[in-house]
């Protein structure tokens, strides 16, 4: 084992946490999701907002604006889910550690 | 760097431009061809107001995603650098690559409302004044939100790659710059608003609206 380099060294640190270094599923979908509503959700509260809700001359101005709301809504909530999993892995990894 | 190379040739192509285009007026003027005053009343007079309204959309949308590309791309290759050695960092660095993503969401949305002015009318009745100020708006709307958002996405490109390296040696580091990265994602915002307020009045392309 002593003649292993100090790169082989550090992979094989990584190896042994196995836990830390693999992202779970549940994560990479919850991200994912997020990126689909940014394109998805902006879209449809324009139209919506513009054809169903707002009247009068500056409904397309309103609409962009809900747009841009909505838009902003998703990344805090993105913000958010990344905190707090970022948080539950610190927690996950203390627990591992302690055991 | 290596942008050092681009900018050399972007610096050249864009000098010889200008002069060739300076000679080539400065020809043409002195020959007795054409008035330099028509030169500009011809600009805003006869060029069609579709074309500065499709130009205008094009830039919004073209531009934005510039900076949200440019963005992207300096973030990523920062995120997945560092996290060769700090695995943790790749979760929560995505809130950049979200960040310069909503830049282009703006462009979108905009190029989505500008298009929403833009219909066919024939060329006799195109010529209008109220015509005139949408396709001007139309153009200018579309250049600002475009370069708002280029260089909002350049700005939050290069702080989240520095961000990402930072989180990298020291996890607390990252909550702090997050501020920074707020404060630059709020100049799309602004170029997204200044673009609303500018073709808010602007009604569609009408026929027949003489001296409106």
């Amino acid at each position: 084992m002593s003649s292993t380099t100090i790169s082989e060294k550090t992979v094989d640190n990584l190896v042994s946490q196995n836990k830390s270094v693999e992202t779970p599923r549940g994560v990479i979908f919850k991200l994912y999701s997020h990126t689909v509503m940014m394109i998805i959700l902006p879209l449809t509260t324009y139209y919506y907002t513009s054809n169903y809700y707002f009247e009068g001359e500056n409904k397309t101005t309103k609409a962009a604006l809900a747009a841009a709301g909505i838009a902003n809504v998703v990344v805090f909530s993105f913000i958010i889910t990344a905190i707090l999993e970022d948080y539950s892995s610190d927690t996950q990894q203390k627990r591992d550690k302690k055991e | 760097m290596a942008y050092a190379g681009y900018g050399r040739i972007l610096a050249y192509s864009y000098s010889y431009f200008i002069i060739a285009v300076i000679i080539f007026l400065v020809i043409f003027i002195t020959t007795g061809h054409y008035q330099l005053r028509t030169i500009f009343q011809d600009i805003l007079e006869r060029v069609s107001p579709f074309a500065w309204a499709l130009i205008g959309i094009g830039l919004c949308i073209g531009l934005s995603v510039v900076g949200a590309a440019w963005g992207i791309f300096i973030t990523g290759a920062s995120i997945l650098g560092g996290a060769v050695k700090a695995p943790r960092i790749k979760t929560k660095n995505l809130i950049s690559i979200i960040f310069c993503e909503v830049v282009a969401i703006y462009g979108v949305i905009m190029a989505i409302v500008f298009s929403a002015k833009v219909q066919s009318i024939s060329s006799s009745d195109l010529y209008s004044p109220s015509n005139y100020f949408t396709g001007f708006a139309i153009f200018w709307g579309g250049v600002t939100v475009g370069f708002c958002n280029l260089f909002c996405g350049m700005a939050v490109g290069i702080t989240g790659s520095t961000a990402a390296l930072a989180d990298a040696q020291d996890p607390q580091l990252f909550v702090k710059i997050l501020v920074v990265e707020i404060f630059g994602s709020v100049l799309g915002l602004f170029g997204l608003i200044v673009g609303l307020l500018m073709t808010g009045k602007a009604g569609e392309f009408n026929a027949g609206s003489i001296g409106k």
